[in-house]
C-alpha cells in the first residue's frame, strides 16, 4: 500500500500506507484538522475554539485511539498478546469472507461487489461527504480512502492468496483496528452514492466493515449493541424502558396533556383490531414526551383509531442493528412485527424517527423472504399528519407558529425513502416564517448523528459528533437563521418582515427560531450541538419534532403548547 | 490473417464478455432495498425525489411509474455524466470528452461495418448506391474524426489530473495509469495512421473500409495495412483493447447498468402477490408465496 506521501499539510495522514503504522503513532491530531467555517452572526460571541482534549492515557492504553483520537468503536480493546492479534485479524478476515458470501449476505452483496470492483478512483464522492467537508477536508475521513483500505485486504487476503503467515503479507492489527473506528467516522447517510457517478456506494462499504467486526467478532459500540440491541431484545426497549415504566409515562404523559391543554385522553394501549399501531422511537417518552403526547392530541382529535402496545418490543421502533450487525437487525425487526400482528393492527404508523422508518418499510421489506398472508402494512407518520392538514381535518392557526422555522431533513426520510413532500405541506401550512435550509430535501446533509452518532456518548466520541460530523448541519441552521442572525438568507428563505438583510441585524435570544427535525435522533444530535455551541441561550436555536409543531397551532388551544413560548412570552 | 483474427477475437470478447460480465453481476441475490432517491421511475415525483410511501395508505394505491422518465435520466447519466458535472465539475471535462470519444468510435464502428457490406455486396450499381456509400464514408469519417479528437483529449485531460491533482494521485495506481496509457496509445496511432488523410481526405478510410472488410470476410487485411507500422500498431492496440475493457474495471459501463437499475432505482415494495414476492421464494428455495391464487396457504 505504498503510496508518495502527500506532504501539502504537514502532520496530516496522506497515506493508505499509514494505516499500518504501530499503535504507538496516532495518524491524526484533531487540534491540526481546518475545520470549516462557521458563519457565526457578527458581533456574537464566536463558538469556543477550544483545543480537541487528548485522549487520556488510561484509554490510549485500553482503547484504540490512534486513528484519529476519538474512540467510537469502544468494544474493541487492545489485544494483550499476539495471539490474540492473530485472531483479531482472523476474524476479521473471516468476516469479510462471509460477506462476500450469496448465502449469509444475499441482501448486500450486489451493492458490496460493485463498490469493491468497479471504482474508478475520481474522488467525486469525497466532494458530497459532509464529515470530509467538516473536517477541513483531512484525507483520512475522504469515503474513497477508507473504502480502499478495505478493497486491498479483500484483495489480498479474501480473493487473493495472501494469508497472515505469507512471506510479504501486511496485514497487522492496528490497520483493522483503525479501519473499524473509521467505520464509525461514517453516518452512512449515502450522499457520497449519490454523487457517484457509477452509482457505487461507500456508505456499504462502511457497514460491512462494522459487520465483519460485530457478526464474527461481536465488536460493535456499547451504546449500539450492548446497550443498544441487546438491551432492547431484553427488557422492550434500547432505553432499557420496560412494560411497567412504560404504563408509568404513559400516565404521567396523559396528566402532561391535561396540564398543557385541558384535555382528558386516555392513551389506547394494547387495543385489539385497531387501524394503526402507532410505533414512536422510545427514547421520545423518556427525553421528548411532548412528542408522543402531540400524537395522542393530534390523533384524538381526528377521531382516528388507534393503539399503543406494550408487549415487547411493540413499543419501541428503534432498530440499531441496521446500522452495525444484520442479525440483530432481523431478530428485532421480526419480533416487533410479531407484536404488530400479535395486536391484530391493520397497519404500523412509524412516529418521527428516521432510522425506525427506513428499518421497518424498506431494509427488511425483503429480509424475511416474500411477504405472505401475515404481511403488516407499515407507513409513516408523515402522509398522516399532512393529510390532517390539507384535507382540513384539524383547524390550525398559522399566527401561533409565528416564529422562524427550518426543516432539517432526515437522511432516512429523504435520500433513503423519498418521503420530501408531506413534512413540507405540513410546514408550510403552519408556519408563516418557514424557509428550507440549501441544500435541503434528498440532497440534505446528515445531522451528523446518523448510523448510531446521536446515541454514542460515551469516552470522546461526542466530541467528534458535535465538532466535526455535525459541522456541515450547524453552518445550514446558522445560514438558514441570518435574517435573523446577521447577513442576508441563503437558500429561499420566506419572507421574513422587517428583517434587514446584510450585516446590523443583533442575535434575540429571546426570539425562538425552531429547527424542526422529525427524527429523534437527529434531534438528539441537534441538542448535543446546540448544548456545545450554546446556540440557545446566546441565538435563541430551538428544536423539535413536527407533531409538536402542529398542536402548538391548534385553534382551539389555550396556551402555546411549546415551552419556549411560554418562557419568552410569546 | 493475425490482424484479422485479433480484431475478430476484440470484438467477440468485448460483446460476450460483457455479457458476462452484466449476467455474472444480474444472477447475484436480489438486494435488500439499497434505493435512494431520486428514483426517477418515480411519476410525478422524480423531480424532486420523492416517492410513493408519501401517500397514506401507499400499499392500497396503484404505482404510478415512468419508464420514459427513468430511461431520460439513463441517457442523461450516460451522455452527459450529470452526477459528475454536479459534484465534481472539473474532472467532467476531461471525462464528459473521453465517453464521448468512445460513442463517437462505435458510431464510426457501426457506420464502417454498414459501409463495408454496402460496398461488398448491397446495390451496388446506380448513382443512389454511390450517393449512399459517399453519405457513408463521410459520416464515418466524421465520427472517427470526432471520435479520436475527443478521446484523446479526453484521455489526456484524465492523465494530467491524475498526475498533478495531489487528492486524484494518492489513489491512482498503475491500473488506472495503465488503463489511460492504454488508451492514449491507441489513439495516438490512430492519428499516425489518419494524419495524412489531412492532405487526402477519404484516402486513410478506404484503409479502415479495408480492414472491415477483411473482418467481416474472415481474410486478411489488406497489404498497404499490413505493410504500415502505424496501422499494425494500431490494430493491436485496438485488439487489445476491445479484449482488455470487459476483463477489466473499464467495465464499469455494465456494472452502472446494476448500480442505476437494480439497486439505486428498484425500489419496488415486496408486496404479498407481487411479482417480487415470487422471486424472493424463488431465491430462498419457498414453495410459491403464499397469498398467490393456488399457492401454498
Amino acid at each position: 500500500m505504498t503510496r508518495t506521501a502527500d506532504a501539502t499539510r504537514p502532520g496530516m495522514v496522506s497515506r493508505l500506507a499509514d494505516m499500518n503504522r504501530p499503535a504507538s503513532e496516532q495518524l491524526l491530531d484533531p487540534n491540526r484538522l481546518e475545520l470549516a467555517a462557521l458563519p457565526e452572526p457578527p458581533g456574537a460571541e464566536a463558538t469556543a475554539a477550544a483545543p480537541f482534549a487528548a485522549p487520556k492515557d488510561s484509554w490510549k492504553d485500553k482503547y484504540c485511539a490512534f486513528l484519529d483520537g476519538f474512540v467510537g468503536l469502544d468494544a474493541l480493546q487492545r489485544p494483550a498478546t499476539e495471539a490474540e492479534e492473530r485472531r483479531f485479524l482472523e476474524g476479521f478476515v473471516t468476516g469479510l469472507r462471509h460477506a462476500l458470501d450469496p448465502v449469509s449476505n444475499r441482501g448486500s452483496l450486489q451493492q458490496l461487489v460493485t463498490s469493491l470492483d468497479f471504482c474508478a478512483k475520481c474522488n467525486t464522492c469525497s466532494e458530497a461527504c459532509h464529515v470530509f467537508a467538516g473536517a477541513g477536508r483531512a484525507e483520512i475521513y475522504r469515503p474513497l480512502f477508507r473504502s480502499e483500505v478495505l478493497r486491498r485486504i479483500v484483495r489480498d487476503y479474501v480473493r487473493g492468496r495472501l494469508t497472515l503467515d505469507t512471506p510479504g503479507s501486511w496485514l497487522r492489527w492496528e490497520t483493522v483496528a483503525r479501519l473499524g473506528e473509521l467505520a464509525y467516522r461514517c453516518n452512512l447517510c449515502r450522499r457520497c452514492a449519490q454523487a457517484c457517478p457509477l452509482g457505487l456506494d461507500n456508505a456499504v462499504l462502511a457497514r460491512e466493515v462494522r459487520k465483519a467486526l460485530s457478526q464474527e467478532l461481536g465488536l460493535a459500540p456499547t451504546a449500539l449493541h450492548a446497550s443498544g440491541t441487546q438491551l432492547q431484545l431484553r427488557t422492550g426497549s434500547s432505553t432499557g424502558l420496560t412494560k411497567p415504566a412504560l404504563l408509568d409515562t404513559l400516565a404521567f404523559i396523559e396528566d402532561f396533556i391535561g396540564e398543557k391543554t385541558g384535555r382528558t385522553i386516555k392513551i389506547p394501549l394494547d387495543k385489539k383490531g385497531a387501524d394503526i399501531l402507532l410505533i414512536h422511537n422510545a427514547g421520545e417518552f423518556l427525553a421528548w414526551p411532548e412528542n408522543p403526547a402531540a400524537f395522542a392530541i393530534l390523533f384524538e382529535a381526528a377521531g382516528l383509531d388507534w393503539t399503543l402496545c406494550s408487549d415487547m418490543l411493540g413499543y419501541d421502533s428503534v432498530n440499531y442493528g441496521v446500522w452495525y450487525d444484520d442479525t440483530q437487525a432481523r431478530e428485532i425487526g421480526a419480533r416487533q412485527l410479531q407484536a404488530a400482528h400479535d395486536l391484530g393492527a391493520r397497519r404500523i404508523v412509524l412516529g418521527e424517527c428516521g432510522h425506525a422508518h427506513r428499518a421497518s418499510m424498506v431494509s427488511l421489506d425483503r429480509a424475511f423472504g416474500a411477504a405472505g398472508r401475515g404481511w403488516v402494512p407499515r407507513e409513516s407518520c408523515l402522509p398522516l399528519l399532512a393529510e390532517m392538514v390539507e384535507k382540513k381535518v384539524l383547524r390550525f392557526d398559522p399566527a401561533r407558529n409565528d416564529f422562524p422555522v427550518t426543516l432539517h431533513d432526515p437522511c432516512n426520510l429523504v435520500r433513503a425513502m423519498g418521503i420530501v413532500k408531506p413534512q413540507r405541506v405540513v410546514l408550510r401550512a403552519i408556519c408563516p416564517g418557514f424557509r428550507e435550509m440549501a441544500p435541503s430535501g434528498v440532497t440534505n446533509y446528515c445531522c451528523g448523528g446518523g448510523s448510531g452518532f446521536a446515541v454514542m456518548q460515551s469516552l470522546n466520541f461526542p466530541d467528534f459528533r458535535n465538532r466535526v460530523s455535525s459541522r456541515m448541519k450547524y453552518r445550514q441552521i446558522l445560514e438558514a437563521f441570518q435574517p435573523e442572525l446577521g447577513g442576508a438568507a441563503r437558500g429561499g428563505a420566506a419572507g421574513m418582515a422587517g428583517a434587514a438583510p446584510g450585516g446590523g441585524v443583533t442575535p434575540n435570544p429571546s426570539r425562538p427560531k425552531y429547527v424542526c427535525a422529525p427524527c429523534s435522533n437527529c434531534k438528539g444530535t441537534i441538542r448535543d450541538m446546540f448544548d456545545y455551541h450554546k446556540a440557545t441561550s446566546r441565538l435563541g436555536l430551538r428544536y423539535g419534532g413536527l407533531a409538536e409543531l402542529m398542536v402548538n397551532a391548534l385553534a382551539d388551544l389555550k396556551a402555546p403548547y411549546l415551552d419556549f413560548l411560554s418562557e419568552v412570552g410569546a | 490473417m493475425l490482424l484479422t483474427g485479433l480484431l475478430l477475437t476484440g470484438f467477440v470478447v468485448f460483446l460476450t464478455g460483457s455479457a458476462v460480465r452484466a449476467y455474472l453481476l444480474l444472477r447475484l441475490p436480489i438486494h435488500g432495498r439499497w434505493e435512494l432517491y431520486p428514483v426517477p421511475g418515480e411519476k410525478g415525483r422524480a423531480a424532486y425525489g420523492g416517492s410513493y410511501y408519501e401517500e397514506n395508505l401507499w400499499w392500497q394505491r396503484p404505482r404510478a411509474t415512468s419508464f420514459v422518465s427513468e430511461l431520460g435520466a439513463m441517457l442523461g447519466e450516460m451522455l452527459f455524466i450529470r452526477r459528475l458535472r454536479e459534484h465534481q465539475k472539473s474532472l467532467w471535462w476531461a471525462s464528459v470528452a473521453f465517453h464521448w470519444g468512445l460513442y463517437c468510435l462505435a458510431g464510426f464502428t457501426a457506420l464502417l461495418a454498414a459501409g463495408a457490406a454496402w460496398e461488398m455486396g448491397w446495390g451496388q450499381a446506380g448513382p443512389a448506391a454511390l450517393a449512399v456509400s459517399a453519405a457513408l464514408r463521410t459520416a464515418t469519417a466524421t465520427l472517427g474524426g470526432l471520435g479520436v479528437a475527443l478521446g484523446l483529449g479526453g484521455t489526456l485531460g484524465l492523465l494530467a489530473r491524475r498526475l498533478f491533482d495531489p487528492a486524484l494521485r494518492l489513489y491512482s495506481g498503475p491500473r488506472e495509469y495503465f488503463h489511460l496509457a492504454l488508451f492514449a496509445a491507441a489513439y495516438v496511432t490512430a492519428l499516425a495512421v489518419y494524419a495524412p488523410a489531412l492532405a487526402a481526405p477519404g484516402g486513410r478510410l478506404a484503409l479502415s473500409l479495408g480492414v472491415m472488410k477483411a473482418v467481416l470476410t474472415l481474410a486478411p487485411v489488406p497489404a498497404d495495412v499490413a505493410a504500415g507500422g502505424a496501422a499494425v500498431a494500431h490494430l493491436v492496440l485496438l485488439g487489445l483493447v476491445l479484449i482488455y475493457i470487459p476483463l477489466s474495471r473499464l467495465s464499469h459501463y455494465v456494472a452502472k447498468f446494476v448500480t442505476y437499475h437494480r439497486i439505486q432505482w428498484d425500489n419496488g415494495p415486496n408486496l404479498p402477490g407481487s411479482r417480487l414476492a415470487g422471486r424472493l421464494a424463488r431465491e430462498a428455495g419457498q414453495p410459491d408465496a403464499p397469498g398467490k391464487a393456488g399457492a401454498n396457504p
